[in-house]
C-alpha cells in the first residue's frame, strides 16, 4: 500500500491536515472534487469574530463560553493555539508572513470600506489604518470602487479621500479581471511605472487602501516593493473571488504538499468508504470510466458543510455526509433549512457531523462509529463558520489535533475512547 | 449522468476556472474558460444553426485544468470542446493543416516506409519553413522521428512469457507504433516483470486529435472502429493497459463525454481501460509488484499530463518513481506543458505553448535536473526540444531500474 491517509477536500481544513499528517511522516493523499475556500474567501485567518449578536474582540476568552460540541471545545485552545502557531511558520517560510495574535481580533478592510473581524492578517492586510486614508482603485477594474470603499471606511468613523489610477499601458487589451491584474504586479517594470501615479493619488494620506491584486505568484514581494516605492504603507482591500490573497496562499500549500511528496488530484469527487468492521480501509472516489478505489489505514474528512458539498440534502428534508454516510444532526424538515432572509444565519450553515474529542464521528450513544476516520473542519457540528467567523481557525485547531494523533488508530482494531 | 452542455447550469460564477486556465494567463487572445465555457453556453444554448457567440474559443488548449478545479462539476474544458465542434462544422470543416496533423495513424502509413527520408526532410530548415509557410505548421514545433519499424512488428515475434500469473491487453496507441516502439517494449518488459501476460489486439488511433481539432464526426468513425477492435479484449482479458494518457483519458471518458457513445461496447471498453502507471500501483496495493529496482542517482521532474489528470487516479507514476532507489523526483508545478496535443504545433499558438510551458522549463532547469519523466508523448516531444533533456515515460524509468538491478547495461 502507498498510502496511509487519504485527506477528502482541499480548503484550508484539507490542505492544513494533509501537511501536517505528511511532517508527521505519514504517506498522504489528497482528494477533492474542485479548488476549496482558498480561492473564495478573504486570505485572511478567522478565529472567531462574532458570538450570537456580539462582536468579538477577544476571541481567547469566549472559547469557554461555547457550546460543549464546538469543535474548539472537543479539541481545546492548546489545538488552537498550535493551529495558528503552525500556521504562521508555515507561511513565513512560503514568504507570506502574517500578523495577529488570538488574544485580540484585528480588521480586515474589504472592497465595501467595512471592516470585519479576523485574527491574522497576511502582511499586505496588516498595517493600521490611522489617520487619513486614501483609497485608490484601478479604472476599469469592475471588482473595486474606491468612491464605495472610502464611503464605507467614513461610516466607520476614518477620514478618507478617493480617487482611480490608470494603468501604465500593458499586454491586456481586454477587460481584466483581478487574477490578470494580479499577474501584471508580479513584474517589477510594471510596479515602477505604476509606483509614482499611486503616489500621487494618494498624497496627503498617511495609508493607502489599494484592491488586493498586488502580485500573484511572488509571494508578498510585490506587495512590499511598491509599498517602498510609493512611500506610504499600502493595504490590500479584499475582493469578491476569487481571491488573489487566497491564491498565493494556495500556491504554498502546493509547493509543500509537493515537496512532502503528497499526492494530489482535483475534479474527482470521494463518493464512498469501503469498511471492514468499524475501519476504513478504502476511499472510493469518482475516476474517468469507473470509481477509483484509494487503499489506505485512515480517512480525514475535510469535505466542508453544505456550502462545501460535504452535507447534502435530500429530497425527504434530511441531510447526509456524502463520503462515508456519516449521520448529520438536527434537521428534522426542510423547513428549517433557512431563515427568514438571504443574508441571515441559515441554520443549514451549522449543519455538520457530530464527533468525539478526538474527531471520530460518533452515534447517538456518543460512542464512536469508525475508528480510523476522523472529521475536520466546515464539516464539523456545533459551529457556524460563515456566521460566526470562525472557518480558518476551526480548520487549523482541528487538523493540529488530527496531526498530533495520527497512526494511533493503526495500533489497535479497538475502538478506545480517548479520554 | 448529465450532458456536458447541461452542467453549465451549476456554475455559479466563482471564477476559479478563471484561476487555473494556462492559456488565458499567458494570452488575451482566450479571455477565460468561464467566459467561454458556462457563461456562452448561455447564448448559444437556443442557436439551432450552430453558431458560437464568440471564436475565440479556438484559442483554448483543451487541457482540462477549468474542469478539475471546478468546485461545482461544471465541465468548462467539455462545453468548449462541443463548441468548437460547432465552430468547424459552420467553417465547413477542418483546414488542411487540421485534417493532417489530426491522423497520427495515416502519417505514419504514409512516412514510415520511407522513415530516413521523411525524417530527413523533417529535419530539414527549409522543408520546415516551407511547410509552415504553405501548411501552418511552426517551423520550431517538435516533430517526432519516423520508426522505421513499428511496434506491432516487434509484438507479433514477442514469445509469451510462459509462467504470467494473469493477461492484460495493450492499447499502445499511435505514438508507440509510428514514432516511440521503444516505449512500448518497455511496457511490455515492466508488465512481464510483474507477473502479467500481455496480448496485442490490432488496433488504430483513437481520434482524439481530432476531437480536440473540432471535427466530431471524423472522430466518431475512428473511436466506432477502435471500440470494435478492442471489444473482445474488454471481455477477456478484461483489463486494456494503455501507456498514452491522453488516448487512455479518450477511451475512458470522451467517447462518452464528448462523442455520446454511452454504455454498450463503447462502455465496456471504457471500463477496461487501465493507465499502465495506474495498474503497476495497483499490483503494489495487491503486493503484487516487484520492488528489485535498481539503483539510479540522478534527479529527475516529473511532470503528469493535464490529460493523466483527467483519469482521477491521481499521480501513480509519482508513486512508482518514489520506489526508485536514488532517484529524487521534482513534481511539476505547471497545471500543462503546453502542447496540449496538436495545439503547440500550429503557427499561430506555439508561442502560446512555449509561454504556458515557460515555468516547468524554468523548474526544469532550476532543479539542475539530468532528466524528465512525462507519461504523454506529446508533452515529451514537447519538453525534450524545449529544455533540451531526455523526456522517459515513467515505465522507461522502471524498466532501467529493474534492468540495472539485473546487472544488465540498457543503452
Amino acid at each position: 500500500m502507498l498510502t496511509d491517509v487519504v485527506v477528502v477536500g482541499a480548503g484550508p481544513a484539507g490542505l492544513a491536515a494533509a501537511v501536517r499528517l505528511a511532517e508527521g511522516g505519514r504517506r498522504v493523499r489528497l482528494i477533492a472534487r474542485g479548488n476549496g475556500f482558498t480561492h473564495w474567501g478573504p486570505g485572511a485567518v478567522d478565529v472567531l469574530g462574532r458570538v450570537g449578536d456580539k462582536r468579538v474582540e477577544r476571541p481567547l476568552d469566549e472559547l469557554a463560553g461555547l457550546a460543549a460540541d464546538h469543535p474548539y471545545r472537543l479539541v481545546g485552545v492548546e489545538a488552537l493555539r498550535d493551529g495558528l502557531d503552525w500556521f504562521r511558520g508555515f507561511a513565513a517560510a512560503a514568504g507570506l508572513d502574517h500578523q495577529g495574535d488570538p488574544a485580540r481580533n484585528r480588521y480586515q478592510v474589504t472592497a465595501l470600506g467595512t471592516l470585519r473581524p479576523t485574527c491574522l492578517l497576511p502582511d499586505p492586510a496588516a498595517a493600521e489604518l490611522r489617520g487619513r486614508l486614501a483609497v485608490v482603485g484601478i479604472a476599469r477594474f469592475r471588482d473595486f470602487s474606491a468612491a464605495l470603499c472610502a464611503r464605507g471606511l467614513e461610516r466607520a468613523g476614518h477620514t478618507v479621500t478617493s480617487a482611480t489610477v490608470e494603468l501604465p499601458s500593458w499586454s491586456h487589451r481586454r477587460s481584466f479581471t483581478a487574477v490578470e491584474l494580479a499577474r501584471a504586479f508580479d513584474d517589477q517594470d510594471f510596479r515602477e511605472r505604476l509606483a509614482p501615479t499611486l503616489a500621487k493619488a494618494a498624497a496627503g494620506a498617511e495609508v493607502a487602501v489599494v484592491p488586493a491584486v498586488l502580485g500573484l505568484s511572488r509571494g508578498h514581494e510585490p506587495w512590499a516593493d511598491l509599498q517602498r516605492r510609493v512611500g506610504l504603507p499600502l493595504v490590500e482591500a479584499a475582493l469578491a473571488p476569487p481571491s488573489v490573497p487566497g491564491l498565493r496562499l494556495f500556491s504554498a500549500w502546493r509547493r509543500r504538499l509537493d515537496e512532502l511528496g503528497v499526492g494530489w488530484q482535483l475534479g474527482f469527487p470521494a463518493t464512498a468508504v469501503e469498511r471492514d468492521g468499524d475501519r476504513v480501509v478504502a476511499v472510493r472516489c469518482e475516476g474517468a470510466a469507473r470509481p477509483v478505489v484509494v487503499r489506505c489505514s485512515e480517512v480525514v474528512l475535510a469535505t466542508g458543510g453544505v456550502a462545501g458539498h460535504g452535507i447534502e440534502a435530500n429530497r425527504d428534508g434530511s441531510l447526509s455526509e456524502v463520503v462515508a454516510g456519516l449521520p448529520v444532526a438536527g434537521f428534522p424538515s426542510r423547513t428549517g433549512f433557512v431563515a427568514g432572509h438571504f443574508l441571515a444565519a441559515h441554520p443549514m450553515g451549522a449543519a455538520g457531523v457530530t464527533v468525539d474529542a478526538e474527531l471520530r464521528p460518533v452515534g447517538d450513544d456518543g460512542a464512536p462509529l469508525l475508528a480510523n476516520l476522523r472529521c475536520v473542519g466546515g464539516l464539523l457540528a456545533g459551529h457556524d463558520a460563515t456566521v460566526e467567523g470562525s472557518r480558518e481557525g476551526v480548520a487549523l485547531a482541528t487538523a493540529a489535533r488530527v496531526a498530533a494523533s495520527s497512526g494511533a488508530t493503526d495500533r489497535t482494531d479497538q475502538v478506545v475512547p480517548r479520554a | 449522468m448529465l450532458p456536458v452542455e447541461q452542467t453549465a447550469d451549476r456554475c455559479i460564477k466563482c471564477n476559479v476556472c478563471n484561476t487555473v486556465c494556462p492559456v488565458s494567463a499567458v494570452t488575451d487572445l482566450f479571455p477565460g474558460p468561464k467566459y467561454e465555457g458556462p457563461q456562452g453556453q448561455r447564448f448559444r444554448a437556443g442557436l439551432d444553426d450552430g453558431g458560437s457567440p464568440d471564436a475565440s474559443l479556438d484559442w483554448c488548449s483543451g487541457c482540462g485544468l477549468c474542469t478539475q478545479a471546478c468546485p461545482e462539476g461544471v465541465m468548462i474544458a467539455e462545453i468548449n470542446a462541443v463548441a468548437r465542434s460547432r465552430l468547424v462544422d459552420d467553417r465547413g470543416g477542418l483546414s488542411l493543416r487540421d485534417r493532417l496533423i489530426s491522423r497520427p495513424s495515416l502519417l505514419g502509413r504514409l512516412a514510415r516506409p520511407v522513415a530516413p527520408l521523411a525524417n530527413a526532410v523533417m529535419a530539414s530548415r527549409p522543408a520546415r519553413v516551407l511547410m509552415e509557410r504553405t501548411l501552418g505548421v511552426h517551423r520550431d514545433a517538435p516533430m517526432p522521428r519516423f520508426a522505421p519499424t513499428g511496434f506491432q512488428a516487434w509484438a507479433r515475434r514477442h514469445p509469451r512469457p510462459p509462467d504470467a500469473r494473469r493477461t492484460v491487453a495493450y492499447f499502445h496507441g499511435c505514438a508507440t507504433e509510428e514514432f516511440e516502439p521503444a516505449v512500448g517494449v518497455a511496457v511490455v518488459r515492466v508488465l512481464e516483470r510483474n507477473g502479467l501476460a500481455v496480448t496485442f489486439p490490432s488496433q488504430g488511433c483513437c481520434g482524439l486529435p481530432l476531437i480536440s481539432n473540432g471535427d466530431f464526426d471524423a472522430a466518431r468513425r475512428h473511436a466506432d472502429k477502435l471500440v470494435t477492435a478492442l471489444e473482445d479484449a474488454a471481455g477477456d482479458p478484461g483489463v486494456i493497459v494503455a501507456n498514452s494518457t491522453s488516448c487512455g483519458m479518450t477511451l475512458k471518458a470522451k467517447y462518452r463525454e464528448l462523442l455520446g457513445m454511452e454504455g454498450g461496447a463503447a462502455g465496456r471498453v471504457a471500463a477496461a481501460v487501465w493507465d499502465v502507471c495506474e495498474l503497476l500501483v495497483d499490483l503494489h496495493d495487491q503486493g503484487e509488484l516487484d520492488s528489485g529496482l535498481g539503483r539510479i542517482e540522478a534527479r529527475a521532474v516529473y511532470h503528469p499530463p493535464c490529460q493523466l489528470m483527467a483519469h482521477g487516479v491521481g499521480t501513480p507514476a509519482l508513486d512508482l518513481l518514489h520506489l526508485v532507489p536514488g532517484l529524487e523526483v521534482e513534481r511539476s508545478r505547471n497545471g500543462c506543458c503546453g502542447t496540449a496535443g496538436t495545439y503547440g504545433t500550429k503557427v499561430e499558438k506555439y508561442q502560446v505553448a512555449m509561454d504556458v510551458g515557460s515555468g516547468l522549463f524554468d523548474q526544469v532547469a532550476a532543479a539542475g535536473a539530468d532528466f524528465v519523466v512525462c507519461d504523454s508523448e506529446t508533452c515529451r516531444w514537447h519538453i525534450a526540444k524545449a529544455t533540451g533533456l531526455p523526456v522517459y515515460h515513467p515505465v522507461q524509468v522502471l524498466d532501467h531500474a529493474y534492468a540495472l538491478a539485473d546487472g544488465v547495461a540498457l543503452p
